[in-house]
């Protein structure tokens, strides 16, 4: 498998990851078809440099939240960012048998503060606290701190949303 | 709600099959175009070196063709001016967090925190050395134009109003742009700081 078809399999593999999470730090299909672009490129220039220290699984996550915080903090709301004309692409489904209870969490989530965020993220993808708390720069007992805060400041919400 | 239940409702968007096909991707378009976009944000990066360039070349000029003393010596202190400008502007620039996978969320936090904060301090004090170091050396140009008092009045009226609205401006930006930007930084870093 060459360079080339390697990258497009990963991305085949991470997509409902990259969408999911893009979607989470994002308002509108528009901002969150931007932000995929964005973090696809991001994949694209970082590929040539992966050594496989982490798993490739991390090494999305750091970079699709390393975009996120990057788009979040540092760039100027109307800067243009590249645009894939080749990549088609279609809002994640929100209309499943659980449709509205994931748009509930969605709308939950989208309330914590970025950090926050990206803590629960990584939890609800199973990722081990050791690994959050690398990604994150915190500890392994303070991911499990905030873990256990979120999951009552989501239950709350939900409870609310839902009801 | 059980922490079960919440990562079914997570995995439950994940139903849907493929959303994007990336096999249309073309990845020698996608180079071409990291290429394009990263000269365009170049040139936006260097349109105030550009002006300081503008600058420079303008009374590299004046110094060799003024004919006073006076004049000279103004030309050469805003050719000065122009290049403690670039580098001031260069400095900062450098301090730009690149992206590092490798670091922490928390680092690049920090890191974009220091460098915010030097872009508000380079627009906070703009008057010290943007501004100030500039009026000697157009004092001493304007008065070795030799032309009348009269004339060069409205010429220092002009100046003043311009060094004021420059001075105006930027305070205005550090406090509208990077005051709740900065804000916003540190209340997240705050939020991983670990209370004991």
């Amino acid at each position: 498998m060459d360079k080339e078809q390697a990258f497009i399999k990963i991305l085949e593999t991470n997509q409902q990851r990259i969408q999911k999470i893009c979607g989470m730090y994002t308002s509108t299909p528009e901002d969150c078809k931007d932000l995929v672009q964005e973090v696809v490129l991001n994949i694209w220039k970082a590929y040539a440099s992966f050594e496989g220290k982490s798993t490739i699984n991390t090494w999305i996550y750091r970079i699709i939240l390393n975009v996120c915080l990057k788009k979040r903090f540092l760039q100027k709301k109307a800067q243009k960012t590249v645009s894939l004309d080749g990549l088609s692409f279609d809002p994640i489904s929100e209309t499943t048998s659980q449709g509205d209870n994931y748009l509930a969490l969605k709308a939950c989530i989208s309330q914590l503060d970025f950090s926050d965020r990206a803590i629960i993220i990584l939890f609800l993808e199973e990722m081990a606290y050791k690994e959050i708390g690398e990604i994150i720069g915190i500890s392994e007992n303070y991911v499990a701190v905030k873990i256990k805060r979120i999951k009552a400041k989501l239950a709350i919400c939900l409870k609310h949303k839902l009801s | 709600m059980t922490e079960k239940q919440l990562k079914e409702i997570w995995q439950s968007a994940n139903d849907k099959n493929e959303t994007i096909n990336f096999h249309s991707l073309n990845l020698k378009e996608m180079n071409q175009q990291i290429k394009k976009f990263e000269e365009t944000i170049a040139a936006r990066n260097n349109r105030e070196i550009f002006a300081a360039m503008f600058v420079i070349i303008g009374f590299g000029y004046y110094a060799f063709t003024i004919p006073t003393l006076l004049g000279k010596l103004g030309s050469i202190w805003t050719i000065g001016c122009g290049i403690w400008v670039i580098y001031k502007l260069k400095k900062v620039e450098a301090k730009q967090p690149g992206f590092n996978i490798e670091h922490s969320i928390k680092q690049q936090l920090v890191d974009y925190q220091e460098y915010v904060k030097s872009e508000q301090q380079l627009l906070n004090n703009i008057l010290y050395w943007y501004l100030l170091p500039f009026i000697p050396g157009m004092v001493l140009f304007m008065l070795g134009t030799g032309k009348e008092w009269t004339d060069l009045l409205v010429s220092f009226s002009i100046i003043f109003i311009v060094f004021l609205a420059i001075y105006l401006l930027n305070k205005e930006a550090a406090k509208k742009q990077f005051t709740p930007l900065l804000t916003d930084i540190e209340k997240t870093l705050q939020n991983l700081e670990q209370v004991t």
